[in-house]
């Protein structure tokens, strides 16, 4: 192959092995070969570099960037944000300053060095900071969110045992606000309640947690009713409460809360400061809305008579049922609070909270009917919405679903269900009959929300009405704020403890929409014991305690709402009772 | 001799190549630096971006609005009778037969009890916002040409100007 160019160099000749010598032709043959293999050789020099540089190119404009440059810049944070329905942050990921300390190589003196980090950081005791610096552990964290005004004092100390980390931090800016819905997350940054849990693959995918998690909530919804709500369980010196807001066309949730409540960026610990415990859990993590089932009283009533109505068991409003005497059905007596002693007609039994009234309605609806329509509003199974946090609610099964369970059911005692599950219900009789899973994702407004039919449309209407009527002339009076229109029932149940009743001790409801004449909110608050107050009078009933909670809130939240208030509008509403009526607590 | 020649050219040309195609690659590195360092800068003013939201959305989150309103401000809720629909009904506020004003504002923190407008002179639907507490100040105001009672000393002119409601701020403390 290596031939060389020029004249052959003369060999010995050997007679016995020597090659037979070449000619003159031969010679010329030879070179000639010799010169096409070396122009060979160079022709395929240009060509190498031309596919180097092919492929170079190709690198360089086809495919971009080299892989994985794009990754290892990114402005992405760990976790996705979580931001409300109009883009207020409710949880980021951001990061802090934390100071990681190597006992074994600290050249200060620990006991001086802790005085100095005590003076720098006061939320921790000088013997808590000198027993991290005195570990046998070969690294001990001393602290996590550290301001940086404190990251630059502690590094000024000088010493080399002691190193300032960057590291991801969950922030919940509103502190306590719907801290339930959405949750915190662990040290390693997964999502262990509420939202953080429920959307945890959603916030840690590489891809989608670039574009912030747009929930439902409305912070201004939020803070209203969470505000409103702390005040009366302090007022009532009660257990706890629960709210939620809930649009009526779209089954979106504008506002949950669940109190007692507790701060998202200190999980750990409770509001006195100390850490929880086992034996010191007050229940602030317990969301109420989802994962609290409670008998909610006479709020079950509407469906009572949706159902009625639906069923053809009830033509006219008017039919009177007989109120004169309580009812015995095995070995149980169903009497009346605000008992009247006469026949009653439905709009009447419904003002004044007829238990007797109710369970005859129900009666002649018949168990088949009322099971199939609490089915259809959802009420047998587990809420429909993201959160992993549900209650599945409590109902005798078929074969003890006699005569007294209809009867009780019918007045909400019996079955118990969470206040979402009762907001959900409500939406659906009052926003023309159709049933929305309740959601805390943005629904976008263009698209259509789908649903199913539970009630009729004229159903629907009169339920409205009665609703309305409850609110102007019944139990829920404290409840109407002025121009807003609003309608609702109360309800009030003895609560259940370690299945067993609790005499004395009440879960009040109050279950609203507004305005009436084209509803758009529901608005349910239950509040959990209420001892009573001066405010109250002393009375803990759902019309003295949670209705004027609901008129605060509703004065509050209609206006960012965009609820015009007018008070040259209503429902009509005659017809339903033959003369103005008024109603005693 | 011509054969060397081309020979000769067909290194040159290789090797001005290879040069030029070593200047493209340092040019097109010398780019890519620079396009990275940019978008290390970006990515840091992001980040700090975001540290200063957070901030801000911590110091301006609802609680601490709360808080605000509850210390300071003491605003409530507007009554639904405050609201009105159309610039006919403001204007009727105005247009009173008796000369009095109709319009009115809550001004929050002065430690002055509320007073109610002279009798007679309110129309329904026009009572002063309502700050719950007692504190809440109100200081009614007049139109052009009209002489109004005040509920409070300020201002010293009849007819209350912007100005005048930055001179009624808080004297501090909640009252």
């Amino acid at each position: 192959m290596a031939s060389i160019p020029g004249p052959i160099p003369q060999l010995p000749a050997s007679p016995a092995n020597a090659p037979p010598a070449l000619g003159a032709g031969e010679h010329v043959t030879a070179r000639a070969q010799a010169r096409q293999r070396l122009a060979f050789l160079i022709m395929l020099f240009p060509v190498l570099v031309l596919f180097v540089l092919v492929r170079l190119i190709d690198l360089a404009v086809l495919q971009g960037l080299p892989e994985g440059s794009s990754s290892t810049i990114s402005a992405a944070p760990p976790r996705g944000d979580i931001v409300d329905r109009n883009g207020v942050e409710l949880a980021r990921t951001f990061e802090a300053y934390a100071i990681t300390v190597m006992p074994k190589r600290l050249t200060s003196d620990p006991e001086l060095l802790a005085t100095k980090l005590a003076e720098i950081l006061p939320e921790q005791s000088r013997d808590a900071i000198l027993e991290v610096l005195t570990s046998a552990k070969s690294l001990r964290y001393l602290a996590h969110r550290v301001l940086p005004g404190q990251a630059q004092r502690i590094n000024d100390l000088g010493d080399p045992a002691i190193e300032i980390a960057r590291e991801a931090q969950r922030l919940y800016p509103n502190y306590s606000l719907g801290a339930q819905v959405l949750g915190y997350t662990d040290e390693k940054g997964h999502g262990l309640i509420g939202i953080e849990r429920a959307f945890d693959d959603r916030l840690a995918d590489k891809a989608a947690r670039a574009a912030p998690l747009t929930l439902s909530l409305d912070v201004r919804v939020q803070q209203a009713m969470q505000y409103e709500l702390a005040a009366l369980v302090a007022d009532q010196n009660a257990k706890g409460a629960a709210g939620v807001v809930l649009d009526v066309a779209s089954g979106e949730v504008l506002a949950m809360v669940s109190l007692p409540d507790f701060n998202p960026n200190v999980p750990g610990q409770r509001a006195d400061g100390t850490r929880y415990t086992k034996e010191n859990d007050d229940g602030s993590r317990f969301n109420n809305v989802t994962l609290g089932a409670y008998e909610l009283g006479s709020t079950f009533k509407a469906f009572t008579i949706a159902s009625a109505l639906e069923s053809g068991t009830l033509t006219n409003l008017q039919k009177q049922y007989d109120a004169t005497q309580p009812l015995h059905v095995a070995g149980f007596r169903i009497r009346d609070d605000h008992a009247k002693n006469r026949w009653l007609t439905v709009p009447e039994i419904f003002i004044y909270s007829s238990n007797i009234g109710t369970a005859r309605i129900a009666m002649e609806v018949g168990r088949d009917r009322q099971r199939a329509f609490l089915d259809m509003l959802g009420f047998l199974r587990p809420v429909d919405i993201e959160l992993k946090e549900k209650a599945r609610p409590q109902f005798p099964p078929l074969s003890n679903w006699g005569q007294s369970a209809t009867m009780t059911i019918s007045y909400g005692h019996g079955l118990t269900v969470t206040p979402l599950h009762l907001a959900a219900g409500y939406a659906a009789l009052v926003n023309g009959g159709i049933y929305h899973a309740p959601t805390l994702l943005r629904r976008d407004g263009a698209s259509a929300v789908s649903g199913r039919r539970v009630v009729s449309e004229a159903t629907s209407e009169q339920i409205r009405r009665l609703l309305r009527l409850v609110v102007t002339s019944g139990t829920g009076r404290r409840a109407d704020a002025p121009g807003y229109r609003v309608g609702g029932k109360t309800g009030t149940a003895e609560k259940i403890e370690h299945g067993r009743y609790v005499h004395g001790r009440n879960v009040v409801n109050f279950a609203a929409a507004f305005p009436m004449d084209a509803p758009r909110y529901v608005v349910v608050t239950m509040i959990d014991d209420p001892r009573g107050s001066k405010a109250t009078a002393g009375f803990r009933t759902a019309g003295m305690v949670a209705a004027p909670a609901v008129r605060r809130i509703i004065e509050r939240i209609a206006p960012p709402l965009g609820v015009a208030p007018d008070s040259g509008r209503d429902l009509d509403l005659t017809g339903l009772l033959p003369a103005p009526s008024e109603v005693k607590e | 001799m011509r054969q060397y020649f081309s020979a000769l050219a067909m290194i040159a040309v290789t090797t001005v190549v290879v040069a030029g195609a070593q200047i493209i690659t340092t040019k097109a590195a010398a780019e890519r630096r620079a396009v990275t360092k940019l978008n290390i800068e970006l990515v840091e003013t992001t980040v700090r971006i975001r540290e200063l939201e957070a901030e801000l959305g911590t110091r301006a989150g609802m609680p601490e609005l709360q808080r605000w309103n509850d210390a300071v401000f003491q605003l409530s809720a507007p009554q639904g009778a405050q609201i009105l629909h159309s610039p006919v009904q403001l204007a009727g506020f105005a247009a009173q037969p008796d000369g009095a004003p109709r319009v009115q504002f809550a001004i929050a923190g002065s430690g002055l009890p509320i007073q109610p407008p002279a009798a007679g002179a309110a129309a329904p639907g026009a009572q002063p916002a309502p700050a719950t507490q007692a504190g809440a100040r109100v200081v009614q105001t007049s139109f052009e040409g009209q002489k109004a009672p005040y509920a409070a000393p300020y201002p010293a002119n009849d007819t209350l100007q912007a100005d005048d409601l930055a001179a009624l701020q808080p004297q501090g403390g909640a009252s």
